[in-house]
């Protein structure tokens, strides 16, 4: 069997029964070399069976095949956490028999029951079909879930970049014009949040007044780790872990044609990050004077 | 204060990899004077400008700024600035320019990156090819932005001459060069066809019907008139 495309976009969702295993599933996901997180979002749902039915409304077998499987979710919390990511080495294959035969990919097939085998709940040491999560089989399934969640352009929420000169992260909007050019540190300035996961207040800092900055200069990670698992899944929707924080640190090797520090001008000569502030923070650390950004024209 | 200038060896020594080709090379490549661009043909801009970057970042701490623009899909623009003063400009193109005075097939842009010829050139005492089009594609290159510009843009004028003393001097040259030019181009869509030639025909016709209608409509209106008298 070969490959029917060369890339996708798939979801891993972790039900209310799994919200306690979020960390190691997320970090589980991350670790996948054929896997890259794009967005973590956090959902709460005030009707969890509508929820579950709008979830399946896109699977291969009726609902009604569906609905003694997914009765246990009904106990559980109406919160989710939904994980987009995009494949980018899918192995497609036929899967089922008959009316329920349909593509999958195998890879994220075998993630998802590595997943349910370790964080699924057992019975007299055996795991029961009360599943932690859930995938999506094809991306019409992404596309379904995206806009479950709100982001109504579905699939090209993260087809932005597509004909971006550079590579660029998917939230931010198209940039076709651009200038490079050496800014100094001391005017580069971020957004950082406070508050909690869902009352936060966004205030716009100098780099060194950061959590990644200061953590690096306290040489103590708790901060960063605070910070992210405060916010992750909430306003700050990409994926972070200290240990990728970490390996950035050792290999960061700036400036790269591939990925500059994306700013935009602020009041008197000021730049605000917009995308690159773990970076800049690693390059505050070791002491850079002046370093190339990417300026987007307004 | 004087600027240091790009060695645009290092530029192009880092292309050597990827398909491309500069068009209408300089005779004094690679010295170039403020202002001067360079149109690089190519299948993959991103890849391009990319190196190009790669090379600029050197540059950036001598007071340089690079300007980059997506002009259209197939054309984008990256200058070095300094000062406010543009020093030099690379147009990488992944399709012809839009012409309107006479059309190319597309495979012909293709078919002089296939065609490519490398032109031996050193950087840091290294030996690199620098990757320009065959005699007879070049030649047709300036003969396409000659026959573009030479009613607005005198400066044009200059590859006529040199597509002229180019053919003169070899029978084989000039076979080459009118076979391309025949297999290669064709005569723009006539004004015929255009929207606005294809309106303005339908207003005048709706015109032509709409006199004697309107002199009917008088007269039916002139004898009913008559009649309810």
């Amino acid at each position: 069997m070969k490959n029917l495309s060369k890339h996708r976009y798939d979801y891993f969702l972790i039900w209310g029964n799994g919200l306690e295993y979020r960390e190691n599933i997320i970090n589980i996901i991350a670790e996948c070399n054929f896997l890259e997180i794009l967005k973590i979002t956090n959902y709460k749902t005030s009707n969890i069976k509508k929820f579950i039915r709008k979830v399946y409304s896109y699977d291969y077998a009726p609902f009604e095949h569906l609905r003694a499987k997914t009765r246990y979710l009904l106990k559980s919390s109406p919160e989710i956490v939904v994980i987009f990511v995009l494949n980018k080495n899918p192995d497609e294959r036929w899967y089922g028999e008959g009316l329920f035969k349909h593509i999958e990919c195998m890879k994220v097939k075998k993630l998802k029951e590595k997943l349910r085998n370790q964080f699924n709940p057992t019975v007299n040491g055996k795991r029961t079909e009360e599943h932690v999560v859930h995938s999506s089989d094809n991306e019409i399934q992404t596309e379904n879930m995206l806009k479950i969640m709100g982001f109504k352009r579905g699939l090209d929420t993260f087809r932005t970049q597509k004909h971006s000169l550079l590579d660029l992260p998917y939230y931010l909007p198209k940039i076709n014009k651009f200038t490079i050019k050496q800014v100094c540190m001391s005017k580069l300035y971020c957004n950082v949040l406070s508050g909690n996961h869902n009352e936060y207040l966004l205030q716009r800092k100098p780099v060194t007044s950061s959590p990644h900055y200061l953590s690096l200069k306290r040489n103590d990670m708790k901060l960063y780790s605070k910070y992210i698992n405060c916010f992750m899944g909430g306003p700050l929707n990409s994926y972070y872990s200290v240990k990728k924080f970490k390996s950035l640190i050792r290999n960061l090797i700036y400036p790269n044609e591939k990925s500059y520090i994306i700013v935009e001008k602020m009041e008197s000569d000021k730049f605000l990050i917009l995308d690159g502030l773990h970076r800049a923070s690693i390059l505050m650390f070791r002491n850079k004077v002046e370093i190339p950004v990417i300026l987007v024209e307004q | 204060m004087k600027i240091k200038k790009l060695d645009l060896n290092e530029f192009f020594s880092v292309l050597e990899t990827i398909p491309y080709v500069l068009v209408k090379k300089s005779k004094s490549f690679p010295d170039y004077h403020t202002g001067q661009d360079a149109d690089i043909f190519c299948y993959n801009k991103r890849e391009v400008v990319r190196k190009i970057l790669g090379v600029g970042n050197g540059y950036l701490s001598d007071g340089y700024v690079i300007k980059t623009e997506g002009i259209s899909p197939d054309h984008c623009q990256v200058d070095f600035v300094h000062n406010n003063v543009l020093v030099f400009k690379f147009d990488i193109f992944t399709a012809f320019p839009e012409y309107e005075k006479l059309s190319i097939k597309n495979h012909y842009f293709n078919s002089i990156i296939e065609g490519a010829v490398g032109v031996k050139c050193k950087f840091r005492d290294k030996k690199y090819h620098l990757y320009v089009p065959s005699s007879v594609d070049d030649l047709l290159i300036r003969y396409f932005e000659y026959l573009e510009y030479y009613d607005r843009r005198p400066d044009k004028l200059k590859h006529l001459d040199y597509i002229l003393n180019a053919i003169e001097k070899t029978g084989k040259m000039r076979i080459g060069f009118f076979d391309k030019l025949h297999i290669y181009t064709e005569f723009p869509e006539s004004n015929m066809s255009t929207s606005r030639y294809k309106y303005g025909f339908k207003i005048k016709n709706f015109l032509h019907w709409l006199v004697p209608l309107r002199k009917r409509f008088e007269s039916l209106k002139h004898s009913m008139k008559f009649f309810f008298k």
